[in-house]
């Protein structure tokens, strides 16, 4: 651990090891380490969802899910929790990118109709110019549901130590510089641009490409960690503190619905992939060798894949995430 | 971007018009005053122009409409059971901040075609122009994450627009947008480039290029009313998206049902069977060919094409399967189920174009 002092309230600063910034507990101001610079771009998402509501949100969506115990509200309670700030940088790239490239596309110029096209390779050029605000984890242990949501920020504030203090929040250290989550950002836009062309052309030859970035910000995200019981089992769930939404569910399903399933997905194995081997057995001994033993194979291979089906679905506790709050 | 100092003012902010305090989202580009309606950009004056489509519903409208339509929705896919024990719950109204851009537009397309079967089989060259006034509809809002945004957009029309008015949107919120007039244009571009491709993609065997130029004539900013209304049908809770201004319902989900489940689970063992059958006639029929020597090589053609219809419809039985599994499902207005759903066609001209 190192100290820096703070350039705004001369306050100590204590910088834990692999930080990149750190927050003034005097005066709650975001300063970079590397550089000693205040860090003014450094927002925060206020918790519009205390623990009860993210609570009625999970479950709500855990009733939701097929198989579900209709008593999971009454049955079940919040065993551990925790509320956990992300901190994203959040980085605006605008691109504009030139390509020259090369398109395989029929030569139309013999006339006449073609029973099959002859082939030529045709050079073409093209301009793209796009813009996307890319999300980069600020902190390393991210957990992995959280890279998929697509997060909100429009009602960000300034970062304030007091908002996170209010609610008990535990904040994640951010040990990604800003330029280097530019830097990614960049990378991840400059694949998106060769995406764009790669629908014009079937191969790139030649790439211009100039990126900018207007606007970078550092945005903490609060998401509740809950964990909840069900009968003997526990239960993992994350919950959006800003907008209420789920973005990862561990649910207990139904036993009997479990079993049901499960002896869905074993009655196809059973009857379904046994009366495909009967076929390709009669098929090999009584018949030719082919009839009906392919009839048998496919029957019986796609009777497997039902099962196989049914079995996942009886074995899997985890939950969609939600599409709309 | 506004800058620290500015938005940090903005939090606790007071209309320039009415005095009276709101608070204003961070990423809020035009705001609208809930208690006067007063519109500005937030780094600048007053917007000018801004319009609202006429909500045509009140709230017994919107609950006639989504009891007719989960009526009619229901009889296509879950079973006409399902309306009997829906409890509706209170509809609620937004309005959703767009852009209404209009442009003339120019389009080139460039692909092939294959016409004909059997020995007449042959590409046709398709090159197409199309230009015109187009009218192209761009959510201000980052995130579509409000259910059945998108259907919600394409089912708008460009008729019954006023002058926004404060009185006129009923006493529901009215959302402010996220994204600048000047950045519209270029999403309406991208977005009508897109569902262009998409189309083509449909149309055409193969797309070589397909190529827009839009004159951006006019970009207006309007609000539209978005209804939502949720449902409990035993226990579970489903929602249903209506647009106020054309009096539809734009997406709406359905509980799945044991007729549901029935209908799925024999519909994937039919395809089963049939995806059996036809890979077993295979190779005797390529064994008559062979022994019936014809010399036109094309006649092949029959068991391959045999072949890959049963590979088709044996991937589509699993696929099918899944219906029952599922909890509930999505319908678009005419009922229709959305994604997930085996489209035969599709698959068959995915694997077609695959093969050529």
């Amino acid at each position: 651990m190192s100290k820096i002092q703070c350039p705004n309230c001369d306050g100590p600063l204590q910088v834990p090891l692999h930080s990149s910034t750190v927050v003034c507990p005097y005066c709650s101001t975001t300063v970079q380490v590397k550089t000693g610079e205040i860090l003014k771009e450094s927002y925060i998402m206020r918790v519009q969802y205390g623990l009860d509501d993210a609570w009625g949100k999970l479950l709500n969506w855990a009733t939701k899910q097929l198989g579900a115990p209709q008593d999971l509200e009454q049955k079940s309670k919040v065993v551990e929790s925790e509320l956990v700030y992300y901190p994203f940088w959040v980085v605006e790239v605008e691109a504009e990118g030139e390509y020259e490239g090369t398109q395989k596309k029929p030569n139309w110029n013999r006339g006449g109709r073609f029973t099959s096209l002859s082939w030529e390779s045709v050079l073409e050029r093209g301009t793209l110019d796009l813009e996307r605000d890319i999300f980069i984890p600020a902190s390393e242990n991210v957990p992995k549901a959280l890279l998929d949501y697509v997060i909100p920020t429009k009602r960000k504030e300034f970062f304030s130590k007091e908002m996170i203090n209010d609610v008990a929040g535990k904040l994640r250290p951010v040990q990604v510089d800003r330029e280097v989550a530019m830097d990614s950002a960049k990378r991840t836009m400059s694949l998106v641009l060769h995406d764009e062309a790669m629908k014009e052309v079937d191969n790139i030859t030649r790439m211009d490409t100039t990126l900018k970035v207007p606007a970078v910000f550092l945005v903490y995200i609060p998401v509740w960690h809950i964990k909840y019981d069900f009968s003997i089992r526990k239960y993992n769930a994350m919950v959006d503190g800003a907008s209420g939404r789920v973005i990862s569910l561990k649910f207990p399903r139904k036993m009997a619905f479990r079993a049901m399933t499960f002896m869905g997905g074993l009655l196809h194995l059973g009857v379904g992939g046994g009366f495909g081997l009967l076929l390709v057995y009669l098929g090999l001994t009584q018949f030719d060798g082919v009839f009906p033993t392919a009839i048998g194979v496919v029957f019986g291979l796609g009777m497997l894949g039902i099962a196989l089906r049914f079995l996942r679905t009886a074995f899997t506790l985890d939950a969609e995430e939600e599409v709309a709050g | 971007m506004t800058t620290a100092e500015d938005s940090q003012k903005l939090v606790q902010y007071r209309c320039e018009v009415c005095n009276a305090p709101y608070p204003l989202g961070a990423d809020d580009v035009i705001s609208t005053c809930p208690y006067c309606g007063y519109t500005f950009i937030v780094d600048g004056g007053e917007m000018k122009t801004h319009l609202l489509l006429n909500n045509k519903l009140k709230r017994e409208g919107v609950v006639k409409a989504v009891s007719d339509w989960i009526h009619f929705a229901a009889s296509k896919s879950v079973g006409k059971g399902v309306s009997k024990d829906i409890e509706l719950g209170d509809p609620v109204l937004q309005w959703i901040p767009i852009f209404r851009v209009k442009a003339s537009s120019q389009t080139y397309h460039f692909g092939a075609e294959q016409k004909g079967s059997g020995k007449n089989k042959h590409w046709v060259k398709v090159e197409g122009r199309d230009s015109g006034k187009i009218t192209e509809w761009v959510l201000a809002r980052r995130y579509a994450a409000t259910f059945g945004i998108k259907e919600f957009m394409e089912s708008l029309e460009d008729k019954d627009s006023k002058a926004f008015s404060i009185d006129l949107t009923d006493n529901a919120p009215v959302l402010n947008a996220e994204i600048a007039d000047t950045d519209a244009p270029v999403r309406a571009k991208h977005q009508k480039s897109e569902r262009d491709r998409a189309e083509l993609n449909e149309k055409v065997e193969k797309l070589f290029d397909y190529r827009l130029d839009m004159e951006i004539e006019d970009c207006t900013y309007l609000h539209a009313p978005y209804w939502l209304i949720r449902y409990e049908y035993r226990g579970g809770t489903f929602r249903v998206a209506v647009s106020g201004a054309t009096g539809k319902v734009v997406l709406g989900e359905l509980p799945v049902t044991k007729t549901y489940r029935v209908k799925k689970w024999f519909s994937s063992v039919f395809m089963l069977v049939a995806a059996a059958l036809l890979i077993q006639g295979t190779p005797y029929i390529t064994l008559l060919i062979l022994t019936a020597d014809s010399s036109d090589g094309e006649v092949f053609l029959i068991p391959v094409a045999m072949f890959i219809l049963g590979i088709i419809l044996w991937a589509g039985s699993i696929q099918m399967i899944g219906g029952v599994l599922k909890y509930e499902i999505q319908l678009t207005a005419d009922g229709e189920e959305r994604d997930e759903g085996f489209s035969f066609g599709d698959s068959l001209k995915d694997f077609g174009g695959r093969f050529s």
